[in-house]
């Protein structure tokens, strides 16, 4: 199974550098780094210009996503993000912890097979959401969407993929996933504090204002958050899989 | 644009209905998850992408797999409601 995964995993990373590399936009993005996604949600405006307006290609500004809720949550308020991820953190444990003494081991979920249309869709679903999950977190900055619905999308993927195959990435993996991840976001805080003096303060050359590569740090979070996510969303939906029916005693 | 917003409310409330008044426990959660969408492309409708994806990735697809998870842990007779 876990050779199967693989395969799935490194497919998609493959669709995923060629939608980035052979689309025209993210081409441009990629090697020129103007991206008009960025540049046309910079621009959008509900009151007309204003006397000095910030658009795309400003440069040296204090917090350059162009996604202005990304700005806010990311960089203003990102310590209250920190303290989101923590509650879901402990949303998942708590589940898993109410749910893990009846959950069986190294057991298939289903006893019956999955139908054919299931597992026939499900690698090129699996492939398109994971495509999908990454481009939306990668773009975080940029477009709506982010770290939350991106980690969503690829926890979905796993999902679907435990539904199909009945297998699933082991827990360890996913608790290791998890904490890396957890890790990673206080690590970032950490070297806000070290470089610009305060917690999760952002650091590095902000960029240009709508480009693919700016605001490093709030990519950098959203890919984490985004990680984190998908690892505690995938790892929920399975250990409610593997719940044992409370009501009847399986037969041996 | 407001006939295309009615048009998606439809499915919303004959679904939501649908929902607490059908029998059957699987159709119930089939059902909800067809609300679940159809309130998805409502918020995409009116302009909240980020709500619109979370709505269609959390609430249609994995709040169904998780009822259908719960639906298969249930013994036969629990599988139909029953109003006394």
């Amino acid at each position: 199974m876990n050779k199967l995964l693989a395969v799935f995993v490194s497919a998609g990373v493959v669709a995923l550098l060629g939608v980035f590399l052979l689309t025209g936009p993210a081409r441009d993005q990629l090697f020129s780094g103007r991206s008009e996604l960025g540049d046309a949600f910079s621009r959008r405006d509900v009151r007309g210009p204003a006397p000095d307006q910030v658009g795309p290609g400003s440069r040296g500004l204090e917090s350059a996503p162009a996604n202005t809720v990304t700005a806010i949550v990311l960089d203003y308020r990102g310590f209250d993000t920190l303290g989101e991820v923590t509650v879901l953190f402990a949303a998942v444990a708590g589940a898993g912890l109410v749910l893990f003494a009846r959950r069986r081991r190294g057991q298939a979920v289903s006893a019956r097979r999955p139908s054919l249309i299931l597992t026939a869709a499900a690698p090129w679903v699996f492939l398109f959401l994971f495509v999908v999950g990454f481009a939306i977190a990668l773009h975080g900055h940029l477009t709506p969407g982010g770290g939350f619905p991106g980690g969503a999308l690829l926890a979905a993927g796993l999902v679907l993929l435990l539904s199909a195959t009945g297998r699933e990435p082991s827990a360890r993996r996913l608790h290791l996933l998890e904490g890396l991840a957890g890790f990673s976001f206080v690590a970032v805080g950490v070297a806000g504090l070290v470089w610009k003096g305060s917690f999760l303060a952002h650091f590095g050359d902000s960029g240009v204002l709508g480009d693919f590569w700016s605001a490093p740090v709030t990519m950098l979070l959203y890919l984490i958050i985004a990680l984190k996510v998908s690892a505690e969303l995938a790892n929920a939906v399975r250990t409610l899989a593997h719940v044992e029916d409370p009501t009847t005693k399986e037969a041996p | 644009m407001t006939a295309l917003v009615l048009l998606v409310c439809i499915p919303l409330v004959v679904g939501a209905v649908a929902v607490v008044t059908v029998r059957d426990l699987l159709s119930a959660i089939l059902i909800e998850g067809v609300v679940s969408l159809s309130a998805a492309v409502l918020f995409l409708l009116l302009g909240a992408l980020d709500v619109a994806i979370t709505q269609a990735v959390v609430g249609c697809g994995l709040t169904t797999a998780v009822f259908l998870y719960s639906w298969r842990r249930l013994p036969e007779k629990a599988r139909e409601v029953t109003h006394e």
